[in-house]
């Protein structure tokens, strides 16, 4: 629950939910297939609940793939798109191009979820964000993923959303972080556009 | 009379977008149900002319609501999908499943009146 009640929870719920329809949108045509999306889930997090809040998450108990990009302008934030390593191996199949290393295709597709869920809030709050260029941290576990100690942040807004093919047992976690005060810039971005409704 | 209208819409945030984008003046009852299952269970009490439907939503989605109507005794309304979901395939399924319109959103006014038109609902 964020502060100040159910009522922003939901307006930033749907606001995460129309550009993750975007992003699905984008990802089912780069596909040809079907995207199955997840409802949205948002929670307020410190960086020692972070291990194991992604883990119960994402559900994923073998090695994972994930691609970090930030975000800034009034605000900053991160997002981290996390893929099961099975997963990945599906990806160049899906796409039909043998030529195209897979961290190459994991930073398109992260860059196009990323850019279109995230994108999709700041147009609607109007921020000017800017993107740093994805990083993929290569073949890990969720552990060894996140070391507490580097999160520059002592608490954050933690949205995950889910993109799924079923029957490439394909899926994507987009995590995405708001950190300390862009979480109050964030709310009082909510709170106008529940005042203009 | 005033026509029953249901809007279906797991966040109260959207279903209050949603009955705002309704054409002024139009006399309407509107029943408000947060997933497919309390729709159903509305359109069980009394059958309702138009469903404005979610389709991401926990419980019973817009998807399987779709489904259970077809299956169902119940008088068809008309069903106009708003989504957040805009993939093609997403449009696709929703009218094989016998939606009559489909709205991306964010809805907005004339996208709302255009649909209800296209239905011949207005």
């Amino acid at each position: 629950m964020l502060p100040g009640g159910s009522e922003r929870s939901d307006a930033l719920s749907e606001l995460v939910n129309i550009g993750m329809g975007q992003a699905g949108d984008s990802l089912a045509r780069l596909f040809d297939t079907f995207i199955h999306l997840s409802i949205p889930r948002l929670e307020l997090i410190e960086p020692a609940q972070l291990p194991e809040a992604i883990e119960s998450l994402v559900g994923e108990p073998g090695p994972i793939v994930a691609v970090r990009q930030a975000f800034s302008s009034r605000i900053r934030g991160e997002a981290l798109a996390i893929y099961s390593a099975a997963g990945c191996d599906t990806l160049a199949d899906l796409v039909k191009y043998p030529e195209v290393d897979s961290d190459e295709l994991l930073l398109e597709i992260s860059n196009v979820l990323v850019g279109a869920c995230v994108g999709a809030l700041a147009s609607q709050f109007s921020l000017d964000l800017t993107f740093s260029p994805p990083s993929v941290l290569g073949r890990t576990t969720i552990a060894e993923l996140i070391d507490t100690r580097a999160l520059p942040w002592n608490r954050a807004l933690m949205a995950e959303v889910n993109f799924r093919i079923v029957e490439r047992s394909f899926c994507c976690h987009l995590l995405t972080f708001w950190p300390d005060e862009s979480i109050s810039v964030l709310l009082h971005a909510v709170d106008a556009f529940l005042a203009r409704l | 009379m005033a026509t029953p209208i249901l809007v279906v819409d797991d966040s109260a945030v959207s279903r209050s977008i949603v009955i705002r984008s309704l054409p002024p003046g139009w006399d309407v009852a509107i029943t408000q149900a947060s997933n497919g299952q309390e729709a159903l269970s509305a359109l069980q009490r009394q059958p309702h002319a138009v469903v404005l439907l979610d389709l991401n939503m926990p419980v019973m989605d817009g998807y399987q609501f779709l489904e259970a109507i077809g299956q169902s005794e119940l008088a068809r309304p008309i069903v106009i999908v708003l989504s957040g979901d805009i993939q093609p395939g997403a449009q696709t399924r929703v009218k094989q499943l016998g939606a009559h319109a489909f709205v991306k959103k964010p809805v907005r006014a004339d996208t709302v009146l255009r649909a209800l038109q296209e239905c011949g609902v207005l």
